[in-house]
């Protein structure tokens, strides 16, 4: 009951914080100078005829009643820079498998190795096979990934010739020439990743490994396994745990750089793009930004139960 | 005998048969050869997101329509091949000029020239579906482009070029408010506007001809660079705070005022005031009535569109395979032919309209966006559209120039494959195993392959300039806000003004040093247009190759006394070629001139604490490395071209933020930054006489405080020196009848010299303004845009010289060493690698 509770109020507090969040965007994007630059040869009347007929030149609190009332019936209108009159959901749903794909890709590959790299450091700590991961760790999270997805094309692509240079979009995300064109940027995403995982499941595996019950578990009579298994990775899974989910929900967001330099026709470049452009593209931007920000705040809704999930001594809502 | 005779009547059945088999099929047998693959594959950082061609606006969508769409009449080489012509393409012959059938229709009198066109369309001309394509499909297509409810952004197409449709903006129009021409129009020439002759509708609107009287506050019109808005917002009108107020009051989101009494008489107190009076009153008191009619200078009529029917259009289908265009102005020749050397925005109407889509009153079309919502009607189909992926295209089978005998032999490539690949990294490395046919050369990429026999060089038609706004009101106001960089310095901006500084700065920029560091594939530029422009299209001659052209370079650069025999230059060849615009001695001297001048001008204070700051602006919406390159190696030129001179120690500069990739120049407009680099004008190559708009005409320049309608140019005509604005001999070579008077005696002469006029005095007239643009140093050109691209070794271009229009043959003309698997077992046995070095 408390934790049905709770749910319910962090449901209208999402609510009302999404609704806040909205707000703001459309009234500050629309408060950008949106000017239309003069274009040699062009009739100017001709554009700004355009602006008047998109409601450009309407009161802005007019304008945003009128992204609510189309919002409402589901539609987020066309696109006006971007994408020249092409439905804006319509375009995002096309383009987010591709997105999602090289994201799921990726997250298989790396969280179990990272996780498995994070353990052996832990269990075999300051020999050299934690040193080895330890560094390779430290330097690959310094690294920026672009650098990685340069190199993992050279390597793979131009050196050796096993993979292709861009992603072969032409069967779909999820096909398997998708799959395999998709290895170099995959590769790219996950170093990152992998490090990440890596990093924190020793520190907290570490950490664990040397409290008092651990001891105590191992007194009552557990080989190390057991205790390992059973014990620690079970209390250094609680704060790794929703770091995972939070790398599950992401899959949406997009990675600017790699989608760009493997040529997958994800949304990673879309909202940056959408506020880049000019004039903004005004219904591209309130689409991302609204979707963006309910995963974002759903995505903190379900990482918060799932602690008491992980660790039922965690009660959600209770006083 | 008998046998023989057998024989000949066997011949003479066999060629009839033949013969008219010949006749039924002559665009039936195509004469392209499938047998092998041949697949031209390019990359490009970006692919469309859509080729509609009534509605694109980025260049990318000619990646697709270049080659899934055709035009009425084309580019092809000339019998020598070292040139162009203009010949039909899906057009049957060339224009056939009917303006006397016309007379009394489309506003055609008996006096009427160049005005009425037949197009013969050729009669198998077909969709990449199947489907005929006939007259009407063209004027359906117009119909729909002109659609009022959509304002499509190539809607002007027909009307706001050489090519003006009659009707067409009428059409276009109907029903929209807009603002046509300045109010003075309504009033005979030389005679000022009478305000009092205005009449006010019920709401108190003045109006004049039933057209209201309208200001844009945004806009100074005729009367100068700045709107009221932009005075307003420097402080100028701070002690007008009520007129001020009013008319802020009144403005639409636009910033346009419809005038009443009340705010005719704000708009008037707001001009004396930034005259230097208190009033109106207290101005006429001083320049009597004008100071009541100067506003005319920044009011236009304005106006709402009556509703126009289509059919009073002057574009029509006579019958199935011919259209007739009606034009309100007379275009003839080449131009004509130009003009009409497009698909005149030629769509599938069928799937146009399924594409159509009304939501709340907002129109939009979704046509051309993928392969579904798309049909065209070029040598290729469109069969692959992945956004931000890749393009297919495979050879339209329905195309009409496969069954036409002059494209045997052309069009060998059987498909074109684009893919878009952002990193010219990666494009490189896959160029180099084989999987590209062509790879346009970076900066990074010169030293490896500037060498190279597969290396090819383009100059492109734009000029790079160093753009400066000498506005000196503006640049006071920009001194007084600005924060020095050395705290208690004095900022010192107006030094800008000065023609001997700006002049300084030109000689102190290596020229050569400038393109090898920031554009390794440009060169120098010694004028305001480079060599690409062509002058006198109908013979393909280059502008700068013209005697005036070459005597505005030389005259420009001091070298006029300097040629001749004896001279230190024996021709006027010899002299441009030693042009280098780098002179740092000279720079030095104007530098201690301007800061003479400046002292004397009271624009640098006495003692030692004060700056010249100068902002470069960085166009673009992100950091880029020649923006960031250029800033630096300026910085360090001009910095130490100052040492020794009175300014050495005195000479900073900043680097704006991003400004933007379209709206970057209103920032030295509004004089928020000081410079521009990098920056210029493009397009229109074969008409520089319509380019040098942008270099005059206020809504343009990038120095709209050079006030071209007022300053006074002398053009030699016929022997004859005659004097006119700089405004007005642009209006001269756009068609309109100026008068100018005759400087070596009295009276005046009127001169037009637009499409149809003789082209030496459209040259004579062009050559004179180029010079007036240059001697303003405002705009300063540095470098010629060139590009550079490795070819492919299977590839092979039709010519090696580049030829405008035809370039080095393009894909109707390249022919291919290998067909694709050959080109594949070729690479291979290479190692998988090629050597392009």
């Amino acid at each position: 009951m408390y934790l049905f509770k709770y749910i319910l109020k962090r449901i209208v507090l999402m609510l009302f914080t999404f609704l806040v969040i909205i707000t703001m965007c459309f009234i500050f994007i629309k408060l950008l100078p949106n000017i239309p630059a003069e274009q040699f040869g062009k009739d100017m009347a001709l554009i700004l005829q355009r602006r008047e007929l998109l409601g450009y030149n309407l009161p802005i609190m007019q304008q945003y009643a009128r992204f609510w009332k189309y919002a409402f019936q589901g539609y987020f209108g066309t696109s006006e820079v971007l994408y020249l009159g092409q439905d804006v959901w319509s375009v995002f749903v096309q383009k987010l498998p591709f997105t999602v794909a090289v994201n799921v890709y990726s997250i298989l590959f790396s969280i179990p190795l990272g996780l498995v790299l994070g353990i052996v450091a832990a269990l075999k700590k300051n020999t050299w096979i934690d040193h080895l991961i330890s560094t390779s760790v430290m330097i690959v999270v310094s690294v920026p990934s672009f650098i990685y997805a340069f190199l993992v094309q050279y390597i793979l692509y131009f050196k050796l010739g096993w993979s292709s240079a861009t992603m072969n979009a032409t069967q779909g995300a999820f096909s398997w020439v998708g799959f395999t064109s998709m290895i170099p940027a995959v590769l790219s995403m996950s170093f990152g990743t992998i490090a990440g995982f890596a990093r924190y499941t020793r520190a907290e595996l570490t950490e664990v490994l040397t409290s008092e019950f651990m001891l105590l578990a191992r007194t009552k009579g557990l080989t190390k396994g057991q205790a390992t298994v059973r014990h620690a990775m079970r209390n250094a899974m609680v704060p790794i745990f929703p770091m995972i989910l939070g790398e599950f929900i992401s899959i949406m967001s997009g990675s600017l750089i790699i989608e760009q330099m493997f040529s997958i026709p994800g949304v990673g470049k879309l909202y940056v793009s959408s506020i880049q452009a000019t004039p903004p593209d005004y219904n591209f931007f309130m689409l991302l930004s609204g979707f963006y920000t309910l995963i974002g705040l759903v995505a903190g809704i379900v990482i918060d139960i799932s602690y008491s999930i992980i660790d039922p001594r965690i009660r959600m809502g209770a006083k | 005998m008998k046998n023989l005779k057998k024989i000949s009547i066997c011949l003479l059945v066999l060629s009839f048969v033949l013969t008219l088999t010949g006749c039924g099929n002559k665009h039936n047998k195509s004469y392209v050869d499938d047998n092998a693959k041949y697949t031209y594959r390019t990359a490009t950082d970006s692919l469309p997101t859509s080729w509609n061609n009534h509605t694109y606006q980025s260049n990318d969508a000619t990646t697709i329509l270049d080659y899934t769409e055709d035009a009425l009449y084309v580019f092809d080489y000339n019998e020598t091949k070292d040139g162009y012509q203009i010949v039909p393409s899906m057009a049957n012959a060339m224009p056939k000029d009917v303006t006397k059938e016309y007379v009394g229709k489309y506003g055609i009198t008996e006096d009427s020239e160049h005005q009425v066109y037949e197009i013969e369309l050729k009669t198998w001309l077909k969709y990449d579906n199947g489907d005929p394509i006939t007259a009407e499909d063209f004027i359906k297509s117009a119909q729909l482009l002109m659609n009022p409810k959509a304002a499509n952004y190539r809607a002007d197409n027909f009307y706001n070029g050489d090519l003006r449709v009659y009707g067409a903006e009428e059409y276009v129009k109907q029903g929209t408010y807009s603002l046509s021409e300045f109010v003075s129009a309504a009033f005979g020439d030389d005679e000022y506007v009478d305000p009092t002759t205005f009449t006010a509708t019920e709401d108190g609107h003045l109006q004049v001809n039933g057209a209201d009287v309208v200001i844009d506050l945004t806009s100074g019109g005729n009367w100068g660079s700045n709107g009221l808005s932009d005075y307003a917002g420097a402080g100028y009108l701070d002690n007008n705070q009520a007129d001020w107020a009013l008319l802020e009051g009144a403005a639409d989101e636009n910033g346009q005022v419809k005038l009443t009494a009340e705010t005719l008489k704000a708009v008037q107190n707001c001009i004396a005031a930034l005259q230097g009076y208190a009033d109106v009153e207290a101005y006429a008191a001083t320049r009597g009535d004008y100071a009541y009619q100067e506003f005319e200078e920044m009011a236009f009529l304005g106006k709402v569109w009556p509703e126009y029917s289509w059919d009073e259009v002057g574009y029509f289908a006579k019958d199935d395979h011919t259209l007739v265009l009606a034009l309100t102005k007379p275009l003839d020749g080449f131009y004509l032919n130009y003009s009409l050397g497009s698909n005149m925005n030629l769509v599938h109407v069928p799937t146009y309209e399924s594409c159509q889509s009304d939501n709340g009153g907002v129109y939009s079309n979704s046509y051309a966006t993928s392969v579904e919502t798309y049909v065209g009607y070029g040598p290729y189909k469109l069969t692959t559209y992945i956004d931000s992926s890749e393009v297919l295209m495979e050879r339209n089978t329905y195309w009409h120039g496969y069954y036409e005998e002059e494209h045997k032999g052309q069009y060998q490539a059987t498909a074109l494959s684009v893919k878009q690949v952002s990193e010219a990294a990666t494009r490189l490395e896959m160029f180099l195993k084989g999987e590209l046919d062509s790879y346009g050369l970076q900066a990074k990429d010169m030293d490896t392959y500037q060498g190279s026999d597969f290396t090819y060089y383009t100059e492109g038609d734009s000029t790079w300039f160093i753009a400066f706004n000498p506005d000196e009101e503006g640049l006071l106001n920009a001194e007084k806000t600005a924060t020095p960089v050395t705290a208690g310095n004095t900022v010192v901006k107006r030094i800008l003004c000065l023609k001997d500084f700006r002049k300084a700065l030109s000689f102190s920029v290596d020229r050569a040093a400038y393109e090898l560091a920031l554009d390794p594939t440009g060169s120098p530029a010694k004028a305001l247009y480079g060599n690409m422009i062509i002058s006198d299209p109908d013979k393909g001659t280059a502008y700068r190759t013209t005697e005036q052209a070459k005597q505005v370079v030389v005259d420009f650069w001091g070298l006029t006394d300097e040629i001749g025999e004896g001279k230190e230059y024996a021709t006027i060849d010899e002299a441009i070629e030693s042009i280098t615009g780098y002179d740092l001695e000279g720079a030095k001297q104007l530098f201690n001139a301007a800061y003479d001048e400046a002292v004397a001008a009271k624009y640098i204070p006495s003692g030692d604490n004060w700056e010249i700051q100068i902002i470069i602006g960085q166009p673009g919406s992100g950091s880029s490395a020649y923006y960031n390159n250029g800033y630096q190696l300026l910085k360090k030129v001009w910095t130490e071209a100052v040492e020794g001179t009175k300014l050495e120690g005195h000479i900073v500069f900043t680097q704006s933020q991003p400004l933007g990739s379209t709206n970057f120049a209103d920032y030295l407009k509004n004089n928020t930054i000081d410079l521009l680099f990098g920056v210029g004008w493009t397009g229109s190559a074969l008409n520089p006489y319509s380019l040098i708009q942008a270099y005059v005409d206020p809504n343009y320049q990038y120095d709209p405080a050079w006030d071209t309608s007022s300053e006074l140019l002398e053009v030699t005509i016929n022997g004859e020196k005659l004097s006119a604005p700089v405004y007005d001999w642009y209006l001269a070579l756009s068609g309109e009848t100026i008068t100018a008077n005759v400087v070596d005696g009295t009276g005046t002469k009127d001169v037009t010299a637009g499409t149809t006029a003789e082209n030496e005095l459209r040259l004579d007239i062009l050559a004179a303004m180029e010079g007036a643009v240059l001697q303003q140093y405002d705009m300063i050109p540095v470098g010629l845009k060139a590009t550079a691209s490795l070819r492919g070794m299977r590839v092979k271009y039709y010519t090696e010289e580049y030829v405008y229009g035809m370039g080095r043959g393009g894909v109707q003309y390249y022919t291919f060493a290998m067909n694709d698997d050959e080109w594949s077992n070729y690479v291979k046995e290479q190692g998988g690698t090629l050597d392009y070095k």
